[in-house]
């Protein structure tokens, strides 16, 4: 059962206490009517699904019912980093000095209009 | 009755509380602190049971965990428990216990049989005979299954009771033996806050075996008890016996079942529960499980009598029992040497047979000094005896240990000690996915690297010198605290007399009179029946990876799960591949290490307990009007309320009716309900439902429809505008949870800069929702502050008032299609609200109806239920409610989704409804449409049928469908085909069977 550090309460706490959801920073179109039939079927139905490091987004949905993102090494099951939706996921990944070559994220994702989030 | 085996004075027994015990319907007697397995050796039983297979006799092998043949039945009826480890059962007064798969007794076993056949039934037999004719099987299973197997569970119910605990601490120590102890002790003088586990009764692990080994200037069983005061003074340190750590697993999280009143006897546990089971998250975590020795694998090596030689040794020093008086004891390596020398100080005669080329150890002089005839270069090449071992046969090894040469000898005796080697026991290190390495000159995998805070110490580390293993568990200990955020200290030193080991010989297959394929049986693996041959025989037909291997042989997969067999397994598969074992690899270890009670797993979670049952305030009425339950979710609802002995169809058929002749009443208290507030609110629905919300005037509602991106629905309810800011969505029972987590995603993470506050309150309200043509008459009675006109108060309207003095909130919305009042009231005032409709409404018959009359009802006006009618893979348009989907929205959740080619394309399967030609039958819901009217393969299947029931309302069967192009076939026939391979016709025809025109809406 994994350990993770709520980035809201800023204590370890059980993976029990959480849902996992799908890939994180996949932002929606921000006018979905303006999208491609490719690209639409690329956000809807193709994810990173990376052997290695992976963004997620998790929701504690015992206690606070906040959603925030992971960073997990899906081969060892390690979790690099947790962080709260505002947070500046660039300076995270420099300071746990992740080799960019290792982040494999959705292609679709750099074509769509993004939003920060 | 005398104790024949047992030793005048020493042990860690109680002799003066004797025990009395029944196994296999004779009665003995044994010491408080014995196991059954000590007290039947001390009484010389060593028969215990047949093996799995081939049914030959087995006796008592080991003195612990890795014990493979003496698992018994304990007990019997209620508290009746199978393979129960004797070796580790700890004995009780009037324990009873019989042994297993055999028939009529363990001397007389007709199953036997299988011996004389078993040359034609080795690895693979029942497989290749039977999957070219797999009736034979079916045939034969059942008899193959009763002489193949283990002890029989009870079918009664457990009336144990077994507890839960979760866990955190610094530091975890796993194994309780002198290296566990001294890595506890350390650590806890660190201040870390340390739990020490251990599944034997007491603390001590090899060194209760070995009492007279110095540690320190002390003999070790003084020593033992010197550590243990030391840790008793450490607030900090707690210190489990009898616990078992059975699973390790992501980020130091392990499980552990201590086993708490097991050794009180069955039924004696008083208010203490019978296991616990332990979920521990630790910072750090040592492991100090020990080594397990390995059998040697010579012909006949599995007959009653022959054992692992340490394990004689346990039985000497630790319970005072000499399993047998002329010992012939066979090794590879000097630790048996040890054994030999206890056991002759016991009173012994002794032999050793030592298959090492030459004796350079100083422990060979030692035991000739006493007399003992030390063979080397020799090997046992078969055990005589049938249900006891009462000799060996022993010949000189050739230069390659390939073949046995020279004379044959024999050599007479009661019990044989065998050792090859050890195997440090690296389960949980392995499930923690630790790496391990190979030792090739000790013949061990090792621990290597890990990616989790754990350290192993002493035999788990392939460390086997005692002052070794004491300094790297004293140095680990204060590591493990220090890591886990305690102060340092200084590691205490040790020193135990230390003996130079000279380097085991491998002969991994001990050579026999005849080559192995032609020759007696050598075991590998004891539990499963497993043998060298079966190895080899395995190889030669391809199973060469090690998971072929285990599954082609069984080897390690018994309850034993191979702690004795897998190295022996896997040194015999690489020597046939001519490739290094660490090549071969090793089989996956997982939990549990030691076989675990499902009870102890269970916990509490039994019975009521097993699952949340969430009940509705009004659930005390339901109760005592016999209401038969239906699960809808996590929920128990209402299903019917049976009256005078009906059936289900004939309450629904009644309930159905009344409803719709004068009133009903239901329980709508499940229904999902969520506050949704802020000065976004409207925006954000709109984009969450397919309709527009924004524009709902205050006061009113509004059904609505909520889709996934791909456009599906996935779950509808009726929303209400409260005030601007304010609404109050309601949702499918079962989707309550699941859309508000929903919506809160999308909030935190798409929209976050709307202001837009969501609450459930589904628990917060009870509902009761009236309906019929009544409806209104027996409302008024109670609730005189709402007008009740149609026009004062229309469709789609709410009204806050006040019913029989309760505070309400009452809906003008309709799941049936006639008046209704959808009454929500403060969730602690539900039954008083159900009281007071039921007593308004006695004049007009009202007729309180459950979920099944809801669907009927529904059904009737063709409204879907989500999850029933639609699976996932339906739009708007593909149920006939293009009306409730915005055009004039740019955008909502799925919407361009629409456009895609396989949802805007013709012909999708649609939502019709369907009468049989014959009004009297029910179409079973599931039954596919055909094309066809007959079921010859190969027939079309067009869609199925979602919803079907006798409507009592429109005197005819009604069903609902999906059906290919279901829309253009309106008017047309299909036929509907059933299980049983009947086919019906039916006509195509709308979804709404009753009030087409909607006119029974306003009563």
């Amino acid at each position: 059962m994994l350990y993770v550090r709520d980035p809201y309460l800023n204590e370890m706490r059980d993976q029990t206490e959480y849902h996992i959801r799908s890939e994180a920073h996949k932002a929606r179109p921000l006018e979905p009517s303006k999208v491609s039939d490719k690209d639409w079927g690329d956000y809807i139905f193709f994810f990173a699904n990376t052997k290695g490091i992976h963004f997620e987004r998790w929701v504690n949905f015992t206690g606070h019912r906040k959603w925030f993102n992971v960073i997990r090494n899906t081969v060892t099951d390690e979790i690099l980093a947790t962080y709260r939706p505002d947070e500046d996921v660039k300076k995270i990944i420099a300071d746990l000095g992740i080799d960019k070559k290792d982040i494999k994220v959705s292609g679709v994702l750099k074509k769509l209009k993004k939003k920060s989030s | 009755m005398t104790q024949k085996n047992r030793l005048p004075k020493g042990g860690r027994i109680n002799r003066q509380k004797e025990l009395s015990f029944k196994y296999d319907g004779k009665n003995y007697i044994g010491y408080d602190g014995d196991t059954l397995a000590s007290a039947l050796l001390a009484n010389d039983v060593h028969l215990v049971g047949r093996s799995f297979k081939y049914h030959r006799p087995r006796g008592i092998m080991s003195a612990g965990v890795e014990e493979p043949n003496a698992l018994v039945q304990l007990e019997t009826g209620e508290y009746g428990e199978p393979n129960t480890r004797a070796t580790q059962l700890e004995l009780y007064n009037n324990l009873t216990a019989k042994s297993q798969n055999c028939f009529p007794s363990v001397k007389y076993d007709i199953g036997a049989f299988n011996r004389l056949i078993s040359r034609f039934i080795p690895a693979g037999f029942y497989y290749k005979t039977f999957m070219p004719n797999m009736k034979g099987w079916m045939f034969f299973e059942k008899f193959i299954r009763r002489t193949a197997g283990l002890g029989k569970s009870t079918e009664l119910p457990d009336p144990d009771h077994y507890a839960r605990k979760t866990v955190y601490c610094d530091v975890l120590v796993a194994g309780g033996g002198p290296a566990g102890l001294v890595s506890a002790l350390n650590a806890g003088k660190t201040g870390a806050r340390v739990i020490l586990m251990d599944e034997q009764n007491e603390m001590g692990g090899w060194g209760l075996t070995s009492p007279n080994m110095q540690i320190d200037g002390k003999k070790a069983i003084d020593w033992i008890s010197d550590m243990l005061s030391k840790i008793a003074k450490l607030d900090n340190v707690q210190v489990v016996p009898r616990c078992s750590v059975i699973g390790y697993f992501d980020y130091n999280f392990l499980t552990a079942v201590e086993r708490v009143t097991d050794h009180l006897g069955a039924g004696n546990g008083g208010s203490k529960p019978r296991q616990r089971f332990w979920r521990i998250r630790a910072k750090q975590v040592i492991l100090a499980q020990g080594a397990l020795e390995r059998p040697m694998l010579f012909a006949e090596n599995d007959k009653p009598g022959v054992m692992m030689s340490s394990s004689i040794r346990t039985y000497i020093n630790r319970f005072g029992v000499l399993p047998g008086d002329n010992i012939v004891i066979t090794t590879n390596n000097d630790t048996a040497y040890f054994s030999a020398l206890d056991a002759l100080n016991a009173g012994a005669k002794v032999t050793i047979i030592d298959i090492r080329k030459d004796l350079k150890s100083d422990l060979l002089e030692k035991v000739n000094e006493k007399g003992i005839t030390v063979h080397k270069n020799s090997a046992i090449v078969n055990v005589k005896g049938a249900h006891r071992v009462k000799a060996v046969e022993m010949m000189k090894l050739s230069d390659d240990g390939k073949s046995c040469i020279g004379e044959k000898r024999e050599i007479s005796c009661n019990l044989v000690g065998m050792s090859s080697g050890w195997t440090p026991t690296v389960h949980l290190y392995s499930q923690a996915r630790g790496k391990l390495k190979w030792d090739e000159q000790r013949t061990m995998f090792i621990p290597d690297s890990c990616q989790q805070n754990v350290q192993c110490v002493g035999g788990c580390n392939g460390t086997m010198d005692m002052s070794d293993t004491l300094n790297e568990s004293a140095v680990s200990g204060v590591k493990a605290g220090k890591l886990s955020g305690n102060k340092s200290v200084s590691a205490t030193k040790h020193k135990a007399v230390s003996h130079a080991e000279q380097p085991p010989r491998n002969l991994w297959i001990i050579p026999g009179e005849k080559p192995i394929t032609r020759d007696r049986k050598h075991f590998h693996d004891f539990q499963n029946d497993a043998t060298v041959t079966d190895i080899l025989l395995a190889g030669r037909e391809g199973y060469l990876s090690v998971e072929h291997l285990k599954r082609y042989t069984t080897t390690g997969m018994a309850t034993d799960q191979g702690k004795t067999s897998n190295i022996n397994a896997l040194a015999i598969m690489a020597e046939y591949r001519g490739l290094t074992i660490p090549e071969v690899g090793t089989t996956t270890f997982r939990p549990p290490y030691s076989t675990t009670t499902i009870g102890a797993i269970a916990g509490e979670a039994v019975g009521e307990l097993f699952e949340q049952d969430r009940r509705t305030p009004m659930d005390a009425w339901h109760k005592s009007h016999d209401a038969v339950y239906e699960p809808v979710g996590d929920w128990s609802r209402a299903r019917y309320y049976p009256k005078n002995g009906e059936d289900m169809y004939e309450a629904v058929q009644r309930e159905t009716l009344a409803t719709r002749t004068s009133v009903g009443v239901m329980d709508g208290s499940t229904l999902g309900k969520i506050d949704i507030r802020g000065k976004d609110a409207g925006k954000f629905l709109d984009l969450v439902y397919t309709n527009v919300f924004s524009s709902l005037k205050s006061g009113f509602c509004r059904y609505g429809l909520m889709l996934n991106e791909h456009g599906m629905v996935w779950d509808d309810g009726v929303t209400a505008r409260i005030s601007e800011n304010h609404y109050h969505m309601t949702t499918t029972t079962g989707g309550a949870g699941r859309v508000y987590e929903w919506l809160e995603e999308l909030h935190q993470t798409e929209w976050p800069e709307m202001e837009v506050f969501i609450t459930s309150v589904t628990e917060q309200y009870a509902v009761a929702t009236l309906n019929g043509p009544n409806s209104a008459k027996v409302l008024s009675k109670i609730c005189k502050d709402i007008d009740l006109d149609n026009e004062a108060f229309p469709f789609m309207t709410f009204r806050n008032g006040t019913i029989s003095g309760i505070p309400a909130t009452v809906y003008r919305i309709s799941f049936t299609g006639e008046l209704s009042y959808e009454i929500n009231v403060p969730a602690r005032y539900g039954l008083q609200l159900w009281q007071e409709i039921i007593k308004a409404g006695k004049e007009y018959d009202i007729c309180p109806y459950g979920t099944e009359t809801m669907h009927v009802l529904r059904a009737e006006k063709g409204f879907i239920i989500v999850g029933q009618d639609t699976d996932g893979t339906l739009t708007p348009m593909d149920l006939g409610m293009n009306w409730i989907v915005s055009k004039k929205k740019p955008d909502f959740i799925g919407k361009r989704s629409f456009a895609r080619i396989d949802t805007s394309r013709q012909g999708r399967k649609q939502f019709v409804g369907l009468l049989t030609d014959d009004k009297n039958i029910i179409l079973p819901e599931g039954a596919h449409i055909i094309e066809s009217k007959s079921i010859e393969p190969h027939v079309n299947m067009l869609g199925h049928v979602t919803s079907s029931y006798m409507s009592p309302n429109c005197g005819h069967s009604i069903a609902l469908a999906l059906i290919e192009d279901g829309f253009n076939l309106k008017g047309k026939k299909v036929n509907v085909a059933t299980i049983e391979g009947k086919v019906y016709s039916a006509s195509v025809v709308d979804t709404v069977f009753f009030d087409k025109e909607g006119k029974r809406i306003n009563g």
